[in-house]
């Protein structure tokens, strides 16, 4: 009966002891939900995908079409008057085509219909530059082509 | 075995089981997170009740292995190291039978020794030490003994 009691009073100890660490933590450890911190959201995640007929809209005004498409794809079929910005080039092609242009340069990134990550990706990456009028179309390529846009392949262009 | 009870071998398997007891808890103390997946890799209890072990089983080591080494509550703490390892090996044998790879979370909460054979024969001589530091005389290097001799 004595070691009964005294294990209950080590029990209701621990227990007190250890709500109450818990309680003190930080981060307390909840008693139901996930254990793991929600995941980040994805870069871009939050922007708002444009439709073909607003980048039609766009290239009427002048705006700069980047896909982010490999360069492969890009040289056999792409919106007339594209450049070729593939995320692993990201860097050497956006200093090298578009940042000359200056942060007001309306710009539209577009991909196949699969890399809607990978365009808004790189549609945040133009944001975190200064790039204020950025439109992220999702729905690829042939939307584009679909919606009035030219086709264009063969070599790219180097300039506008 | 009468040489099993001598009341200097429960005194170095009380102070070993002490040690052990509270080496397991402290990773626990510091990662109630890693301790709480290490549960419930086990399948064993619903959520909330991971949740609850998870906090209270890594104090009631600490002050098990405490109360084994200065022999304060000294038979509640043989019991329930008794008892907390009789509930592990069950748990680590079930894990087994049902072939779950497996960490054992026994003194860490990530990674750590894997459930298996060897972990239950390890086991097996903790509880066997356990049962004799219950049964056994405690009272040598005892608080609880040296109180009751001098009436403090």
């Amino acid at each position: 009966m004595t070691g009964f009691r005294q294990g209950l009073i080590l029990v209701t100890l621990a227990t007190v002891v250890g709500f109450a660490a818990n309680v003190a933590r930080e981060k307390p450890l909840p008693l139901r939900g996930s254990l793991d911190p929600p995941a980040p959201p994805e870069p871009g995640s939050d922007l708002p995908a444009a439709s073909a007929d607003e980048a039609l809209a766009a290239w009427e005004n002048g705006a700069f079409f980047l896909d982010v498409r490999e360069p492969g794809a890009f040289d056999t079929r792409r919106v007339a008057g594209s450049y070729s910005v593939p995320p692993a080039e990201f860097e050497d092609r956006y200093f090298e085509v578009v940042s000359d242009f200056g942060p007001e340069l309306p710009l539209v990134v577009y991909g196949a219909a699969a890399d809607s990550f990978v365009v808004r990706r790189t549609a945040a990456r133009l944001m975190d530059l200064g790039h204020s009028d950025v439109l992220a179309v999702t729905s690829g390529l042939e939307s584009l082509l679909d919606a009035g846009l030219a086709p264009d392949s063969g070599d790219p262009q180097e300039t506008p | 075995m009468k040489l099993l009870f001598d009341r200097r071998l429960v005194l170095v398997l009380r102070i070993a089981l002490g040690v052990v007891f509270i080496l397991a808890a402290l990773p626990k103390l510091a990662d109630p997170y890693g301790f709480a997946r290490s549960i419930s890799h086990y399948h064993l209890v619903p959520e909330a009740a991971e949740r609850v072990l998870a906090l209270v089983l890594p104090p009631l080591e600490l002050l098990v292995g405490i109360g084994l080494i200065l022999g304060v509550l000294d038979l509640g703490a043989s019991v329930l190291a008794f008892g907390l390892l009789l509930v592990f090996t069950t748990a680590i044998a079930v894990a087994v039978g049902r072939g779950l790879d497996i960490s054992c979370g026994c003194f860490d909460t990530d990674g750590g020794t894997k459930v298996g054979a060897m972990k239950l024969v390890e086991n097996a001589m903790m509880i066997g030490a356990a049962y004799l530091v219950m049964m056994g005389d405690r009272s040598l290097a005892s608080i609880r003994a040296w109180r009751e001799r001098t009436g403090r």
